[in-house]
C-alpha cells in the first residue's frame, strides 16, 4: 500500500524501494528533516502547507538543540527514543503526553516491563496515550496541533509547543550508488549474511543500514568488528542476535536481552518465569528507588534462560550479566548459586532465579 | 522432665547468614526458630555494618552533587548539610529492612526467640531473655552465626565520642572535625570516604604497605592515588604505637614507613583493624567444635566438629567477612541440614566490594597471586578514561583489570576501579563460574554506552586489542 503527500514530513510506506523514491523525491520538494521517519503501518501525517522547523517539529536532532526547555511537548512514538525525551524534558518541566499506536508503550519490551513503565510514567505525571493513532498534526503560530484516534477510537485533539516525532529511523541506502551493484534491500533495509557480507562481492553492510539488525550502537559496533575481522581473512564470530541487549535510559531505567515471555511462549517453549520486585532489595531501599523488577524467562526442561528483563534503578549496568550467562549457557540454578555483593542491586539477579523455583529470600 | 520445644533446626543469631538461612529452612518446610539477643533482625550488616555505610556513602555522593551542581547547569546558592536529618535518614532505611526481615522471617514460620543462645550439649541450646530467665530448647541441627565484632587496640576501650569502631561512629552526633582511621580495609576506607566528603580531615594509617591490603596492588595504588587527589592523607606501612585519648580528642603515635615516629592528633579515631569472630560464651568448651586461630572450622557443608552443629558468617575460619557469604553460607547449611543436596562454596568465585569514592571491586586472583600459583599470566586492563558513559558522569578515574591464564584464556581475577563498580562485578563472577574465557567476554556484546562496556575492552586488551584505547 502507498500513500503520497504533498507536503512530506512524515510518510509510510510499506514497500521499501517506493520509500526510497518517495524519499529522493521529498527531499527535492526540498522540506524534509534528515532523519526520514518510517512507519509500518498505514498512517499518514500532514503537516499541511508548512515546514518543519527547529522549535515546532523535531526530531531527535532539533530537539537536542532546542534553545529553551518547552513548556509543553507531544512525543508520537513511545520506543526508545520517544520515552527517553519524554523523560528528559519532564523532569525539566516540560508537560510531556507521549501518543502510542501501539497497544503499549516500549512495546519491543516484555509485556510487565510496558505496563510497568507505563505506571511509573503515570505516576511521574507523564500523560501516556496507547492505541492512540495519530491523524493530523498541524503547525501553528504557537506551536503544534495534534489529532489523533484514541484507543476508544474517539477523535482527540492535543495542543502543545513541540511535537518530537520518533517512530522509527531509515536507513541511509538512497544516493551511495547501491543501484548498479547486486546489494540487495529488504524493506528499504540492506540484506547480509552472519558476516555482513551483502550480495555484491566485497562489499559489507553493517550497523543501522542492516535488515534484521536492531538500531543499537553497541551492534554495529560488533558488526564492523565482525565485517572487518572476515574482510582480513581472519576468522569471524556471527553475532547471536537473540542475545543482544537492548537498553532504555529513561527514569526508570530498562534492560533487557532474549525471549520475551510471550515470545517464549509462542515459541513452544515450557516457560517458568522468576520476577524479583526492587522492593525487596537493600540497596534500591538505600537509594530511595525501588520501583521496578528483574525478570527470568526460562524453559522449564534444563533451566536454560530465554531472556531476562528489567526495570528500576540503573538496570541498563545490570543486563551484561544476563548476556554473558545466556551465551555461557548458564542455568537459572546457576544464577542461584553465584554469590552477588551485598548491598547491591544485581542481588535482584539471583532472587530472580530463587523466583523461578518459588524460593526467594527477601519477598 | 518439662516439655522442651523441639525444632528441626535453630539459628543462634540473626544476621545476613542467621536469617536468611533460617528463611530458606522455613521453605524447606524445617521447624525452624531463630535466637537473637537484641531486640531487632539483621545483625552487624543491617545495623551497624553494610546499610548504614552505604546509606552515608549515599548521602555523601549526593553532598558531591550538589557541590558541583554549576557543572550540571543547577544553580545552587546556598546549601548545608543537617546532620541531624542525615542521620534520621539512614535510621529509617535501617528500621525499614529490619521490619521487612522480621516480616520475612513470620512469613515462612520461622519462630523468632528473643535472648541469648548458648549451646547447653548435644541437641540442646539454652536460651536467657532479658530478664535473665533461661530456657532450654531442642533442635536436631544448630547452627551458629552469633558473627564478629570490631578488634580494639589493646588497652583502648571505645567511647562514643573519641575512640571508635563501626558502632560509634555512626552514632556520632556531630560531624568531626578531624579524624584519624587506623586501618585501611573495607571499613576505614569507608568510613574514611564519608567523613571526608561531609568535610572531616581524614588521615588513614595503614600498618600494611598498602591500602585495601587485600585487593590487587595496582587497586591499592590507584586508590591511594584518588584519596591523596581529594585530600585524605595516607600513612602506609605505618605501625601504630600508643592512642592517647585527651580532653580535645585523641592523640595518635606510629613510626611510618621509613622507621620515623610521628604524631597526630585529631578529634576522633576509627579503629578499624579487623573483627573478632563471637565464639566465647556460646558454650562450646563442651562440644567438639575446634577453632582455627579463634574462628570455627567447617567442612564445605558447614558442619563443625560436632555432630549436628554448623557455623555460618564471619564466625567461619577461612570464610571472608562478608555479608552475601554469610546468607550463601546459611543456604549450604540448612539446605543440609534438610538432607536435601547442597553447593559448596567456591571462595575463589567470592566478589568483595568496597564502596568508597571510587568504589573497588573484584573477584579471584589478584595478579601476584595468579603468578605465585604459577599461571602463565596475561593481563588485560582497560582504563574508564576510555569509557563513553563514564566521561558523561564526569567520573573517569579507575579501571577494569583482568587476570587470565594464557593456555586457555581462562578467567583468574577481575578487578575493578571507578565509577559503581560494585554493580558491575557480577558479571565476572557468573563468567568465571561457567568457565567462561577472555575471548567469551570479548564477543559478548555490551550495551552502549555503560560502564560495563568496560569489561570487554578489559578483555580485548589481553590480546593488546582494546578499541578505545
Amino acid at each position: 500500500m502507498l500513500c503520497r503527500v504533498e507536503q512530506l514530513g512524515i510518510v509510510n510506506y510499506s514497500d521499501g524501494l517506493k520509500l526510497q523514491q518517495a524519499r529522493v523525491a521529498a527531499r527535492k520538494a526540498g522540506s524534509i528533516p534528515d532523519t526520514l521517519l518510517l512507519l509500518e503501518h498505514p498512517h499518514v501525517y500532514t503537516l499541511g502547507r508548512n515546514e518543519p522547523d527547529s522549535k515546532t517539529i523535531l526530531t531527535n536532532k532539533e530537539i537536542l538543540n532546542l534553545q529553551e526547555i518547552p513548556k509543553s511537548m507531544i512525543v508520537i512514538g513511545s520506543g526508545a527514543v520517544g520515552v527517553e525525551f519524554a523523560s528528559i524534558f519532564h523532569r525539566f518541566g516540560t508537560e510531556v503526553t507521549i501518543i502510542e499506536m501501539l497497544p503499549r508503550v516500549v512495546p519491543l519490551e516484555d509485556e510487565e516491563i510496558s505496563a510497568e513503565l507505563e505506571k511509573a510514567f503515570k505516576k511521574q505525571g507523564i500523560k501516556v496515550s496507547t492505541g492512540a493513532k495519530v491523524q493530523k498534526v498541524t503547525k501553528g503560530a504557537k506551536g503544534v496541533s495534534v489529532e489523533f484516534t484514541d484507543a476508544q477510537g474517539k477523535t482527540q485533539k492535543l495542543d502543545a509547543e513541540t511535537c518530537l516525532v520518533a517512530v522509527g529511523r531509515d536507513p541511509n541506502t538512497q544516493n551511495i550508488g547501491l543501484e548498479k551493484t547486486r546489494v540487495k534491500l529488504e524493506r528499504g533495509f540492506v540484506k547480509v549474511d552472519p558476516y555482513m557480507r551483502t550480495d555484491e562481492p566485497g562489499v559489507y553492510a553493517i550497523g543501522d543500514l542492516v535488515a534484521g539488525s536492531p538500531l543499537l550502537a553497541h551492534v554495529g559496533s560488533m558488526e564492523g568488528i565482525v565485517a572487518v575481522t572476515h574482510a582480513a581473512g581472519k576468522p569471524a564470530e556471527p553475532i547471536n542476535y537473540h542475545q543482544v541487549p537492548n537498553c532504555t535510559y529513561c527514569e526508570p531505567e530498562v534492560s533487557s536481552v532474549g525471549l520475551t515471555e510471550r515470545q517464549a511462549r509462542e515459541n513452544g517453549h515450557n516457560v517458568k518465569v522468576g520476577k524479583f520486585p526492587f522492593a525487596g532489595n537493600s540497596k534500591a531501599a538505600i537509594l530511595g528507588s525501588q520501583a521496578g523488577f528483574v525478570k527470568i524467562v526460562s524453559d522449564e526442561r534444563y533451566g536454560e534462560i530465554l531472556g531476562v528483563h528489567m526495570i528500576g534503578p540503573r538496570v541498563t549496568e545490570m543486563i551484561a550479566e544476563a548476556v554473558t550467562v545466556m551465551r555461557l549457557e548458564g542455568t537459572v540454578e546457576d544464577l542461584e548459586h553465584t554469590i552477588h555483593p551485598h548491598p547491591t542491586l544485581t542481588e535482584a539477579v539471583p532472587e530472580a532465579a530463587h523466583a523461578v523455583f518459588g524460593r526467594a529470600i527477601h519477598i | 522432665m518439662a516439655d522442651t520445644p523441639q525444632y528441626d533446626v535453630a539459628i543462634i543469631g540473626s544476621g545476613p547468614g542467621g536469617y536468611v538461612g533460617a528463611i530458606r529452612a522455613g521453605q524447606l518446610g524445617l521447624k525452624t526458630v531463630l535466637i537473637e539477643k537484641d531486640n531487632k533482625f539483621g545483625g552487624t550488616c543491617l545495623h551497624v555494618g553494610c546499610i548504614p555505610t552505604k546509606d552515608l556513602l549515599l548521602n555523601a555522593e549526593v553532598y558531591d552533587y550538589f557541590k558541583h551542581a554549576k557543572e550540571f547547569g543547577i544553580e545552587c546558592k546556598e546549601f548545608r548539610l543537617d546532620w541531624t536529618a542525615v542521620q534520621a535518614r539512614k535510621a529509617k532505611v535501617v528500621t525499614k529492612l529490619s521490619k521487612g526481615v522480621e516480616f520475612l522471617l513470620k512469613k515462612n514460620k520461622v519462630e523468632i526467640m528473643p535472648g541469648y543462645g548458648r549451646l547447653a550439649g548435644p541437641g540442646r541450646i539454652s536460651v536467657t531473655d532479658a530478664k535473665d530467665q533461661s530456657r532450654e530448647i531442642q533442635a536436631k541441627n544448630i547452627v551458629l552465626a552469633t558473627g564478629s565484632e570490631a578488634k580494639m587496640i589493646p588497652g583502648l576501650e571505645p567511647d562514643s565520642k573519641t575512640i571508635l569502631t563501626n558502632k560509634e561512629i555512626l552514632n556520632l552526633q556531630e560531624i568531626p572535625k578531624s579524624m584519624i582511621v587506623i586501618g585501611s580495609g573495607a571499613v576505614g576506607v569507608e568510613f574514611a570516604s564519608i567523613f571526608h566528603r561531609f568535610g572531616t580531615e581524614v588521615t588513614i594509617i595503614e600498618m600494611l604497605p598498602r591500602v585495601v591490603p587485600l585487593e590487587d596492588e595496582e587497586i591499592s595504588a590507584e586508590l591511594e592515588k584518588a584519596f591523596k587527589k581529594q585530600g585524605i592523607k595516607v600513612s602506609t606501612g605505618a605501625k601504630v604505637q600508643k592512642v592517647t585519648k585527651g580532653a580535645k580528642g585523641v592523640s595518635v603515635e606510629f613510626t611510618d614507613a621509613q622507621g620515623k615516629t610521628q604524631k597526630l592528633d585529631a578529634e576522633t579515631c576509627l579503629v578499624a583493624v579487623g573483627r573478632d569472630p563471637n565464639t566465647q560464651n556460646i558454650g562450646l568448651e563442651k562440644t567438639r567444635v575446634k577453632l582455627e586461630r579463634g574462628f570455627v572450622k567447617v567442612d564445605p557443608y558447614m558442619r563443625t566438629d560436632e555432630p549436628g552443629v554448623y557455623a555460618i558468617g564471619d564466625l567461619v575460619a577461612g570464610s571472608p567477612l562478608l555479608a552475601h557469604v554469610g546468607s550463601m553460607e546459611g543456604i549450604v547449611a540448612v539446605t543440609h541440614a534438610a538432607g536435601k543436596p547442597a553447593e559448596p562454596i567456591n571462595y575463589h568465585q567470592v566478589p568483595n566490594c568496597t564502596y568508597c569514592e571510587p568504589e573497588v571491586s573484584s573477584v579471584g586472583l589478584t595478579e601476584r597471586q595468579a603468578r605465585e600459583n604459577g599461571h602463565n599470566v596475561k593481563v588485560g586492563k582497560f582504563p574508564f578514561a576510555g569509557n563513553s558513559k563514564a566521561a558523561i558522569l564526569g567520573s573517569q578515574a579507575g579501571f577494569v583489570k583482568i587476570v587470565s591464564d594464557e593456555r586457555y584464556g581462562e578467567i583468574l581475577g577481575v578487578h575493578m576501579i571507578g565509577p559503581r563498580v560494585t554493580e558491575m562485578i557480577a558479571e565476572a563472577v557468573t563468567v568465571m563460574r561457567l568457565e567462561g574465557t577472555v575471548e567469551d567476554l570479548e564477543h559478548t556484546i555490551h550495551p552502549h554506552p555503560t560502564l560495563t562496556e568496560a569489561v570487554p575492552e578489559a578483555a580485548h586488551a589481553v590480546f593488546g586489542r582494546a578499541i578505545h584505547i
